[in-house]
């Protein structure tokens, strides 16, 4: 029986549109409501909710257009928001909206809403967009795959929200509610089996429960607490035995199988040329997350973006024009002319135009040393970010970085840490367990040096490739064997990791140049006063005697490994800021006294090295003094233990660059 | 905006209050994701005129083709 049919002899209905976020939900639900509706917040939230009365002939229903939603697993307040729209209230339909033009994209979500047993019609907006590119769907090929009503629209025409508003009048709920799934062989028996645990009551199918437990969702643990408490352990025991026979986590694999669902769907359903485009991205998707082709990728991307374009151009080409020729050539000779005259006292001149003058040397470092080269960075990163590959790097790394204790969300601060080590630490929050948390901290503190830092180094080193090659080397090893043994010292669960991947792509360059100008003015805003007070400090220093006392007590320490004692006041600058070391390494290359050997273990012990200020003041607020301290002295120790051995291997070997 | 490593919308303000807890909140020009808690700056002002002024004059010469 049609039941959202006679009006008078049943109670209104509920009809909720889902789907994600700007998929034209709002534009369908004013189709549907007319102009009248409601907003309110929905209770216990600041998310807002539109409802409004259905304006189809012989139906009496309210409808609800929920805040955007991806999948049944929510993470954002809104997500949370429409899926108790979803669980809780009661609906006699539920009508996806979903882009026509992304099908792929939208169809794991389809899958899970149909499992979950919701009474479903999928209506596939902006079909017009799908014209436009010479694109069809076959409706009725997807009708017979999903076993739902599917409806094609152009919501912003108006085009066929008529077959819409005809399919709402003949929905039959018992019809389109017969239990369905989309899971893999493999799952079926693990889902039979939590499934027969599953005695209570539950908003949704007990298959989609289950499904819900493999993906360890909080609320559906809660819901099994609570109706199935007797059974719960029985249902952990088989939840844990499945996850070991799986290399990644169940979240994952259900995701695979349910795209992989998705992707003979779509292949089966979508007429046109873009399957084929879709065919290529799809399968440089997966080289980039296999082992076999993805690290090959990665060395290709890290040689060019990171080497060439960053190192090479950024570090050379476009540091020895604005550096060398602008500021060495033109600005600073002039800054010391004018003060000169101005100023008549060597010690108050020396503030703003000596050796380590706010002007000659703080200006010179943040806008001709440092900006071109992050900016040269950002730019290399932005175009990263912009073609979908850093969540593909994560997948791929997952399974190294479980060795070391951490899984593949780790890349996020791991990756941000070449940004800014200090925004890095914080960003360490997200991992799930302290365990992890404190590993991402010292490798961060250890291993990862920020984009300036990185930039120097790969400039310094470009001359000399074995060299470079050496420090790769070295600093990836010890962030692999002190991962491995801070993973083996800290034991602990072995963290779960699943990424939902979006689409790769060109990058596009309006998003490439807003997102490295977004960077270039934030890192440009923080590091130019501090670059300023560093110089101001080091005046302070200079007239108090303390700077000359600090230099030459380092001098032994930086000597001990085999470097000129001038270097020693780069490694008093890297006390200060990563970036501000760098710079200081990079005078001392100009200036021509360190040798091959001299650059190579100086980046080595620099990269090492204790982290910033303002990087061990937020280490101290993550993880207290205590921890701090300690990841501070083993750091100490380990980058001049490493420098040390370094230097005296090379010169013992007699090896020169 | 967008999130640019999982490339989910997002509203600014509702980020903002994702990381509220956070002792580097105020004057804090970062952005957390609210879906995969990545970080990134806050768009550019002077970046986005020079974006948005360059697709008004894109729209005029494809209004005078």
């Amino acid at each position: 029986m049609p039941v959202l049919e006679a009006p008078q002899a049943q109670a209104q209905k509920k009809i909720a549109l889902v789907g994600n976020p700007n998929v034209g939900k709002s534009l369908i639900f004013n189709h549907l409501s007319g102009s009248y509706a409601t907003v309110s917040n929905y209770p216990g939230t600041t998310v807002g909710v539109m409802r409004g009365k259905l304006k189809v002939q012989g139906v009496q229903a309210e409808v609800v257009d929920t805040p955007g939603m991806y999948s049944l697993i929510s993470i954002t307040e809104e997500e949370r928001v429409a899926r108790s729209i979803l669980m809780e209230g009661n609906l006699d339909l539920v009508i996806h909206v979903a882009d026509a033009k992304n099908l792929d994209r939208m169809l794991p979500f389809t899958l899970q809403l149909i499992e979950a047993g919701f009474p479903l019609i999928l209506c596939l907006n902006m079909a017009d967009e799908l014209e436009q590119r010479n694109l069809s769907i076959n409706k009725e090929e997807l009708q017979k795959e999903l076993g739902i009503p599917v409806v094609l629209t152009a919501a912003v025409t108006g085009k066929g929200i008529s077959q819409l508003k005809a399919e709402i009048q003949k929905f039959n709920q018992e019809e389109n509610q017969r239990e369905k799934d989309f899971f893999p062989d493999a799952f079926k028996s693990v889902l039979k089996e939590i499934q027969s645990n599953l005695k209570g009551t539950y908003p949704i199918q007990t298959h989609a429960i289950a499904s819900l437990l493999l993906q360890e969702d909080i609320e559906a643990v809660r819901w099994v607490k609570e109706n199935d408490s007797a059974s719960f352990h029985a249902i952990q025991e088989t939840i844990n035995h499945a996850k070991t026979l799986y290399s990644h986590s169940l979240q994952y694999e259900l995701a695979l199988s349910r795209q992989k669902e998705v992707e003979r769907i779509v292949n089966n359903v979508f007429v046109g040329e873009s399957s084929k485009r879709t065919g290529f991205a799809e399968k440089l998707s997966q080289w980039m997350m296999q082992p076999l082709t993805g690290l090959p990728i990665l060395a290709v991307v890290l040689y060019f973006g990171l080497y060439k374009f960053v190192g090479v151009f950024g570090g050379g080409t476009l540091v020895d024009l604005i550096e060398g020729g602008l500021f060495e050539g033109y600005i600073n000779p002039f800054l010391v002319n004018l003060f000169e005259k101005i100023i008549p006292w060597q010690t108050f001149r020396d503030l703003f135009t000596g050796e380590y003058g706010v002007l000659t040397l703080g200006v010179r470092y943040a806008v001709a040393l440092v900006l071109p080269i992050v900016g040269a960075f950002f730019l290399f990163f932005a175009m990263i970010e912009d073609s979908g590959y850093l969540p593909r790097l994560a997948m791929l790394v997952d399974r190294v970085f479980k060795k070391i204790g951490l899984n593949g969300r780790a890349v996020i601060p791991i990756v941000l840490g070449f940004g800014c080590d200090t925004m890095a630490t914080i960003v360490t929050r997200i991992l799930e367990t302290k365990r992890e948390r404190v590993i991402a901290t010292l490798l961060l503190a250890l291993a990862i040096p920020c984009s300036a830092q990185l930039g120097v180094i790969l400039a310094v080193l470009a001359p000399y490739p074995s060299a470079l090659l050496v420090w790769v080397g070295v600093i990836a090893l010890e962030f692999l064997f002190i991962g491995y043994l801070a993973a083996k010292a800290m034991p602990g669960e072995k963290p779960s990791f699943y990424m939902e991947l979006p689409p790769m792509r060109f990058p596009k360059i309006s998003n490439v140049f807003l997102k490295t100008m977004s960077r270039m003015e934030w890192y440009f805003k923080e590091v130019f006063p501090l670059f300023i007070f560093a110089s101001v400090l080091i005046w302070v220093g200079q007239v108090t005697g303390i700077f000359q006392f600090l230099v030459h007590s380092l001098e032994p320490v930086v000597q001990a490994l085999g470097l000129p004692k001038e270097a020693s006041v780069a490694f008093l600058f890297g006390f200060f800021r990563r970036d501000y070391g760098a710079a200081g390494l990079f005078d001392l290359n100009d200036a021509g006294i360190m040798t091959g050997v001299n650059l190579l273990v100086a980046c080595v012990t620099l990269t090492l090295f204790l982290p910033c200020v303002a990087q061990f003041l937020v280490m101290k607020k993550e993880h207290g003094m205590k921890i701090t301290l300690g990841i501070s002295a083993f750091v100490l120790v380990l980058a001049l233990g490493t420098g040390y051995v370094l230097n005296k291997l090379l010169v013992g070997i007699g090896w020169s660059f | 905006m967008r999130c640019t490593l999982c490339y989910k919308e997002f509203d600014e303000v509702e980020a903002r209050n994702h990381c509220s807890a956070c002792f580097l909140t105020s004057g804090c020009k970062m952005i957390k994701c609210p879906n995969c808690d990545y970080e990134m700056p806050v768009e550019s002002a002077w970046a986005k005129k020079v974006i948005n002024f360059f697709k008004r004059k894109k729209g005029k010469k494809h209004v005078s083709h």
